[in-house]
Parts: structure tokens; C-alpha cells; sequence
């Protein structure tokens, strides 16, 4: 799987790249918009996360020639702007997905597979690991052909973690992924401990053994 | 009081006091001058007397000149020589009915070698009439200058003075926040023409500053987001690795936590100049209900984990005019607000009006609830928000037009005027 990273801070690409590689990706980086439409007309990349704020051009006038060349990889875009108006001018111009500055990456992860799972594997639409299949389309799990009820935010929170399978995933960024703004409000993260304890008991409830670690003071990880 | 008021005040004062000086004044004068004439009338007549005494000849002659002219009082002389002296005095008239006062030569004359003593006497005018005429003419002239000055000044102030008048009245109602600059009419007064450019200036000047610090709170902002960005993801690349002991994992949460702290408040900095800059224009009829639940399902589990009852009631369908996203953002942050300062099983309340929303809840009253609304202002440093989420409700409503009311009398509450 291919991923081009054109971002012009480059301590923000090296840790995005460090990230990724840890998925089996192969990551490029390109540092501005000139080296950027160089890489992404010569080869073929699987999701490409662009910054729209470069600092030789705009990255929405890279969208635009993507289009221009129907060469509409998975494109993510990264903005510092996180503004209704470059949001809607992005999606429109062909866009997947949009990510406002600063994200975690455990968050870039998710939605990278997810443009690439609706990308690739455009009608069968479902991951396998271990025994678990989750299907994206219906949005249920099933262990060994058998269902497992989850609740909408239980169903998120497996996703995210598979999502970055192998990694350690922050409190934080659990917090953030299920609720967006709304965490705010939370003092505390106990509503995440909720959550995974019903998920993990669901899960073993249907024989499947337990895949998610916790990580002492800061998260959880599936292990894949 | 108004400029012309004042004016009119220190006109007023001036006059009378002149008035008063001059009365005195005049009377004094205008008596000297009276009597110096009345003297050398006096003198005069005694000339007169002179050379028509060669005509009286007889005892008789003397007696018809005397009922002939009064003034003249003829009388043996006591003594001689009799020296000329100037006298006044006072005597009935029984012509007038009243007393008159008199001005008098005595002096001596000799007819047929037989020495008399001629008292000349001429009535004078009174003081007190002297003094009537004297302040009636200067009073009319003070009401004559007056009314002249109050009409020539009404005029004045609507031709000459009306430049003046037209930039305060611009100057009242320009905002900054809101107008691009200041359009004043230039005047043919060089000092009107000198206010105008002045007062261009400085607005321009400090529309100039105005923005600028807006857009360095925006921009500043967005300088932010990317080392933001990179120390999140550092710290996320910091969880990955191998052999983190307890004692790191805590220092790394705590990072993460702080690092979110700073981002949300960066975050809200930034919605805060965004809505600052009219950047969400677009309106739309939104039922109030309807955004109203939407908001709710977001802090479901908030409200579950803290027992907390949340009642709405909505008899009215109240349909808004407003930014969907302001509206959001609005509803979101008084309900989060509300959540976050109740007590665990307490109720918020939530009551739709027509044209207007009222959300309540219980706790202690505000230490400061004059600065509420202000940014970064916070009860306590405990809490973790931001300090920002009432400075952007109260910015939302001034941009979208409403009003937002707190007060408390058992309960907190926020009521807001569509």
C-alpha cells in the first residue's frame, strides 16, 4: 500500500511517516507542491494526505490537477485552517476526507485505512482478523460466523482500535474519536472505561479471546 | 448642558453684571452733567435778572416781576456783602402735589441803590426718576441683546455649527467592529475641516490596530496548530515504544493531557476571531427543538454518568433565523456549561419561549458574575475548560443579534432573546 505525505513541516511528516511505517505502508514525503505534482503524476499512490497550505502554492490547485488527470487517489486533506469554506471547496474538489491540525495520529490512521478499505474494496467491504469480521457496510461483528451486539460508540471504538492494530492508542484520542468536540465536557475518561469493558465482555461472551491490551496510563491496543 | 447653553449662560452673567456696574455709572454721570448745566442756568438767569433789574423802578414793578417768575425769591438782604453760593434743596409744589427737589443760586443784587438778597431756583429732576429711566433703557437693551444673540446663535447652530454636529452624530453610531471607515462631510470652517480630517485619522488609525490584533489572534492561532500538531504526534510516537515504565507512562498522559488542553483552548481562540471575522455569514430557519436534541445526544453520556435530569419543554416551535454551525456551537457550549457546574442527580432545565431560550441549573451563586461573559475568566482554576466557552456564546449572540441574559436567584440561569 502506497502513501504520499506532502506536508512542508517536516518534523510533522517524519513522525506521520514513522506512523504509518509501522502499518506496512510504504510512505513518501514531499515538502511542496512542486515536488508533490512530480511524485503524483509519475506514480500511483493508495491515499495521498495533503497539507492545503504549502508553502509554493495552495494545495487545493494539486487536488484540481489530480482531478484534471483523473488520477483521484484517496486524498485526506490536512489543514491548520480547519475551516467550513476550504472543508467544503476540498470535498468538492474530490477529496475523501478532511483533517484539521492538530490530530492525533492514531486518528490519521483510521481514517487512512478507511479511505483505502472504500477505495479498494469497494463492495466487499469487510475486515478480517483473527476470527473477528467486522463489516463496515452493516456495521456488525461477528465472531466465527456468529453476531456479537455492539452499541453504536462500542462498534466505533473496535474499529478505531483495528483501525490501528499493533499501536498504542491514547486516551485521548478514543476520547476525541467517539465523542469530536464533545469531549470537551469530560473531566475524566471513566465513559471510556465503560465502553471497553462492555466491548471486551461482548467479545469474550462469544468465545473470541481478548486481543485488546491495555496499556498502563495510556491506552489500549489490539493486537493483530 | 449644550454648548450654546453654556455660551448663552456666561452671555447672561456678563450683561448683568455690566448692568449693574452701569446703572450707578450713568446715574452719576448723567446727574453731574445735569447739574453743571442747571448751574450755569442758574448763573445765567442771575445775568438775565441783572439787566432787567434797571427796569424796575418802583416797589410795584418789583412785586409783579416776583409773581411773574416764580423761580426768583427776592428778599431784603440781613447782611451784605452776600456772596454767590450753590444750594439744593427740597419744597412742596402745590401745583404737582408732591415734593420737588430743587437746585438753588443765592446771591446778592442791588436795585435803587437797596440791597436784596435773590435767591435763584430751578427744579431738578428726581433720583429715583433718574434711576427708573436709567435701568428701564438698560433693561429693554439687555433683553434686546439677548434675544438677538439666542436668535443669531439658533441660526448659527444650524448652518455654522451643523458639520459639527453631523461627525458626532456619525461618531455615535460608528463601530468598529462592524463599519469599514468613517465618511464625513468636509466643511468651508477650517476648524470643522481640521476635526474632520483628525477625526478620519484616527479612526482609520485605530481600525488599523483593530484589525491588525485580529489578525494576530487569528493568525497566531494558526501559527500554533502545526508545532501543535507535531508535539501531539511526538508524543504519540513517544507511546509506541518498547519498555515505557509506569513512571513514564504517567508523564506521557499527563503531556497528552496538557497537549490537549492547549489545543482546545487554541481551538477556541480560533472559533472565537473566526466568528470575531463574520466568518459564518449564511443563515437558515432552524427549529430550536429540534437543535436542541441534537445538541442533548451529544452529552447523553455525560448527563447518564452524572445522574443528571434534563427536562425540555418547547410549547412554541420556535423557529430561529441563524448560522447553523453558530447555533451549534452555541447550544452546545451553554448545555455543556450547565452540565459541567450541576451536581451529580441534579435537573437542568431547558425551556423553550417563543423568541427566547432559557437554560437553568442548580449550584452556588458567582463570586463575579459581572465578568461571566469575559474571556479567560474562570470561577476556579479546577475546572479544565478553556475560559472561552461563555466569551463565545456571548460572541455568537452579539454577531447573530440576540441578547443573552444571566441571573440567579436559587439557579444559574442563562436566558437567551431570539
Amino acid at each position: 500500500m502506497k502513501i504520499l505525505i506532502i506536508e512542508d513541516e517536516q518534523e510533522l511528516a517524519k513522525s506521520m511517516k514513522q506512523y504509518l511505517r509501522q502499518e506496512s505502508y510504504v510512505v513518501e514525503v514531499a515538502y511542496t507542491a512542486h515536488e508533490a505534482i512530480e511524485k503524483v503524476l509519475l506514480h500511483d499512490y493508495d491515499c495521498i494526505l495533503l497539507d492545503i497550505t504549502l508553502p509554493d502554492g495552495n494545495g487545493l490547485g494539486i487536488l484540481e490537477k489530480l482531478k484534471a488527470e483523473s488520477k483521484l487517489d484517496g486524498v485526506i486533506i490536512i489543514s491548520a485552517r480547519n475551516s467550513l469554506d476550504d472543508k467544503i471547496k476540498g470535498l468538492n474538489l474530490g477529496a475523501d476526507d478532511y483533517l484539521a491540525k492538530p490530530f492525533h495520529l492514531s486518528e490519521m490512521g483510521a481514517r487512512i485505512s478507511a479511505v483505502i478499505r472504500r477505495k479498494r474494496f469497494e463492495g466487499n467491504n469487510a475486515i478480517v482478523i483473527h476470527e473477528l469480521t467486522i463489516d463496515l457496510i452493516g456495521k456488525v461483528i461477528s465472531f466465527k460466523n456468529k453476531s456479537i451486539e455492539l452499541t453504536r460508540k462500542e462498534y466505533d471504538l473496535l474499529l478505531f482500535l483495528v483501525s490501528n492494530k499493533n499501536r498504542v492508542v491514547s486516551k485521548n484520542a478514543i476520547a476525541e474519536h467517539l465523542s469530536g468536540d464533545a469531549a470537551e465536557v469530560f473531566d475524566n475518561f471513566d465513559f471510556i472505561y465503560a465502553h471497553m469493558k462492555n466491548l471486551k465482555k461482548k467479545i469474550a461472551e462469544a468465545g473470541c479471546s481478548d486481543y485488546i491490551k491495555t496499556v498502563y496510563g495510556l491506552g489500549y491496543k489490539f493486537e493483530g | 448642558m449644550k454648548l450654546l447653553g453654556r455660551t448663552f449662560r456666561n452671555y447672561l452673567l456678563y450683561s448683568t453684571l455690566l448692568l449693574l456696574v452701569c446703572v450707578p455709572l450713568f446715574y452719576f454721570f448723567i446727574r453731574q452733567l445735569f447739574v453743571k448745566e442747571m448751574e450755569e442756568e442758574l448763573f445765567h438767569h442771575k445775568q438775565n435778572f441783572q439787566n432787567t433789574a434797571t427796569y424796575i423802578v418802583t416797589d410795584k414793578d418789583l412785586k409783579i416781576y416776583q409773581l411773574l417768575n416764580e423761580e426768583f425769591l427776592l428778599t431784603e438782604a440781613s447782611q451784605w456783602p452776600i456772596r454767590d453760593s450753590l444750594f439744593s434743596y427740597k419744597a412742596y409744589d402745590s401745583v404737582e402735589h408732591e415734593i420737588i427737589p430743587y437746585r438753588a443760586l443765592k446771591c446778592g443784587i442791588t436795585i435803587q441803590d437797596k440791597n436784596y438778597q435773590l435767591i435763584i431756583r430751578e427744579s431738578i429732576v428726581g433720583d429715583i426718576d433718574l434711576i427708573e429711566r436709567i435701568v428701564i433703557i438698560q433693561i429693554s437693551l439687555l433683553v434686546f441683546l439677548l434675544a438677538g444673540f439666542i436668535l443669531i446663535n439658533q441660526n448659527l447652530s444650524k448652518k455654522i455649527w451643523s458639520p459639527f454636529y453631523v461627525i458626532l452624530e456619525k461618531l455615535k453610531q460608528y463601530q468598529i467592529d462592524k463599519d469599514t471607515e468613517i465618511k464625513l462631510p468636509s466643511s468651508n470652517t477650517t476648524e470643522f475641516e481640521d476635526l474632520r480630517i483628525t477625526v478620519e485619522q484616527l479612526v482609520s488609525k485605530n481600525r488599523n490596530a483593530y484589525l491588525s490584533q485580529k489578525e494576530f489572534t487569528e493568525n497566531a492561532s494558526h501559527e500554533l496548530q502545526t508545532p501543535l500538531a507535531i508535539f501531539r504526534s511526538k508524543l504519540e510516537l513517544l507511546m509506541q515504544t518498547h519498555n515505557i515504565t509506569s513512571e513514564q507512562a504517567d508523564l506521557i498522559s499527563d503531556l497528552s493531557n496538557t497537549n490537549d488542553r492547549i489545543a482546545r483552548l487554541n481551538k477556541n481562540l480560533l472559533l472565537l476571531s473566526k466568528i470575531e471575522n463574520n466568518q459564518f455569514p449564511s443563515k437558515q430557519l432552524v427549529l430550536l427543538k429540534e437543535a436542541v436534541d441534537k445538541t442533548l445526544s451529544l452529552y447523553k453520556e455525560k448527563t447518564e454518568g452524572k445522574k443528571i435530569k434534563i427536562t425540555v419543554t418547547d410549547k412554541t416551535e420556535t423557529k430561529v433565523n441563524v448560522n447553523p454551525a453558530l447555533l451549534d456551537i452555541l447550544l452546545s457550549n451553554l448545555i455543556s456549561n450547565a452540565l459541567k457546574h450541576s451536581t451529580e442527580e441534579s435537573e437542568v432545565k431547558i425551556q423553550i419561549e417563543t423568541n427566547s431560550l432559557l437554560i437553568s441549573n442548580p449550584g452556588e451563586p458567582l463570586k463575579n458574575p459581572e465578568k461571566l461573559f469575559q474571556r479567560f475568566n474562570r470561577e476556579s482554576r479546577i475546572s479544565i475548560g478553556s475560559g472561552l466557552g461563555l466569551a463565545i456564546v456571548k460572541e455568537i449572540c452579539d454577531v447573530e443579534g440576540f441578547k443573552i441574559l444571566y441571573s440567579y436567584t436559587t439557579q444559574h440561569c442563562f436566558q437567551i432573546k431570539f
